[in-house]
C-alpha cells in the first residue's frame, strides 16, 4: 500500500468516526413498553398524557 | 493573474445577463385585483347549494393551548355523504373517538363505534338544525359552516375585511386563496379554480385566544351527483350496541376531555 493510499484511508476513517460521533444521540437504552396492541387502538378515548386546556380553537365562524 | 481576473469578470457579467434574460422571459401573471373574494365565495356557495348529493373525505386539525402555553394539535380524518335537503352521513376517526353520524331527515343518530353506544336525537327538521343542536351539545360537525344551506350568508355575516390573496395548490389542485377578517377570528378558504368552485381547505384562526390556535380542514375526493343508496342514512345498530343519554356525547368529540389543571 502506498503512503498516499494509507493517508487517504486514515482520513476517511477519521471523517466517518467524526460524523458518527456528531449524529449519535448518546442514548443506547433499549425502548421499553413493547406491546402487541397497536397504540392507535390502545389510546382511543384516553390520552396517554392528560392535558388541560387554557384555550381551544373555534371550529366555526359563527358564534353560537 | 490579470488574465484570470478578466476571466472571472467576464463570467460574472455573463451570469448576470443570463439571469436577467431568464427573469425577463418568465410570463408575468397579472396580479389579481384582490377585491373579488366575496364573488368567489358566492360562486362556491351557489355551486354547493346546486349539488343534490356531495361526497367527500376530510382531514382536520384542531389546536388547543395548555395553561403552560404549549400548543397541541389533535388530528382526525373522516368522510361525508350529503343528500339535499335533509340527509347526511358523516364519519370521523381520531385518536380518541371513532364516530358515525347519520341523519335521515327525522332521526339523528350519533354512534360511538369505539364505545359501541349511540345517542339519538329527535325533533330535528334539517341539516342546519342538526349542526346547531350538535354544536350546542359540544360536538361540532367538522366543516359544519360549509354544509349549511346558505354558505355565503353564514360565512360573510360578520366579515370586516376580505382579500383575494392569490392562488395556492391543495393536494395538487389549484385553488383561489381567500382571506377574511372577523372581530375575534380570521379565516381562510381555498376554492378550486375553474367551473367547479369547491372548497379544498378551510382554516379558522382564533386570534382572541392566547397564541391564536387554529382549526384546519382539508377536503379531498369531492364528488357530486353520486348514486346514493337510500339505506346509507339509516342507522343499523351493531350487535350489543346500547342507546345512551345525549350527555354521553361529550366523549365523542375530536378533543379528549380536558384534565383538571395542575394544582387545582
Amino acid at each position: 500500500m502506498t503512503k498516499s493510499a494509507k493517508t487517504l484511508m486514515l482520513f476517511t476513517a477519521a471523517i466517518t468516526a467524526g460524523v458518527t460521533a456528531m449524529l449519535w444521540s448518546g442514548d443506547i437504552t433499549p425502548k421499553t413498553g413493547f406491546s402487541l396492541v397497536t397504540e392507535a387502538q390502545a389510546i382511543i378515548g384516553r390520552p396517554l398524557t392528560p392535558l388541560s386546556y387554557a384555550g381551544v380553537a373555534r371550529r366555526s365562524v359563527r358564534r353560537f | 493573474m490579470l488574465w484570470s481576473r478578466r476571466r472571472t469578470l467576464l463570467g460574472l457579467v455573463f451570469a448576470i445577463s443570463s439571469a436577467t434574460m431568464a427573469i425577463a422571459t418568465i410570463p408575468q401573471v397579472k396580479a389579481a385585483d384582490g377585491d373579488d373574494a366575496s364573488q368567489i365565495l358566492k360562486a362556491m356557495s351557489d355551486y354547493l347549494a346546486a349539488q343534490k348529493t356531495i361526497s367527500a373525505a376530510f382531514d382536520s386539525a384542531l389546536e388547543v393551548m395548555t395553561p403552560q402555553g404549549e400548543k397541541i394539535q389533535f388530528n382526525s380524518s373522516g368522510t361525508l355523504l350529503l343528500q339535499r335537503p335533509n340527509e347526511i352521513r358523516l364519519t370521523r376517526t381520531g385518536g380518541y373517538a371513532d364516530v358515525e353520524l347519520l341523519f335521515d331527515g327525522k332521526t339523528a343518530t350519533l354512534y360511538g363505534k369505539n364505545l359501541n353506544s349511540y345517542v339519538q336525537l329527535d325533533g330535528i327538521g334539517s341539516v342546519d338544525q342538526l349542526i346547531d343542536k350538535l354544536h350546542d351539545r359540544g360536538m361540532p360537525i367538522p366543516g359544519a359552516d360549509l354544509l349549511l344551506g346558505n354558505v355565503y350568508d353564514t360565512l360573510s355575516a360578520n366579515v370586516i375585511e376580505s382579500k383575494h390573496i392569490g392562488r395556492g395548490v391543495i393536494n395538487g389542485v389549484e385553488c383561489e386563496h381567500l382571506a377574511f377578517r372577523n372581530q375575534d377570528i380570521d379565516w381562510q378558504l381555498w376554492v378550486q379554480v375553474g367551473t367547479k368552485p369547491i372548497p379544498c381547505k378551510y382554516v379558522i384562526t382564533s386570534k382572541a385566544v392566547g397564541m391564536a390556535p387554529q382549526y384546519a380542514l382539508v377536503i379531498r375526493d369531492w364528488k357530486t351527483d353520486v348514486p346514493v343508496d337510500q339505506t346509507a342514512f339509516a342507522f343499523k345498530p351493531a350487535e350489543g350496541a346500547k342507546k345512551v343519554e345525549p350527555d354521553a356525547l361529550a366523549n365523542l368529540d375530536e378533543l379528549p376531555p380536558s384534565a383538571p389543571a395542575k394544582g387545582q
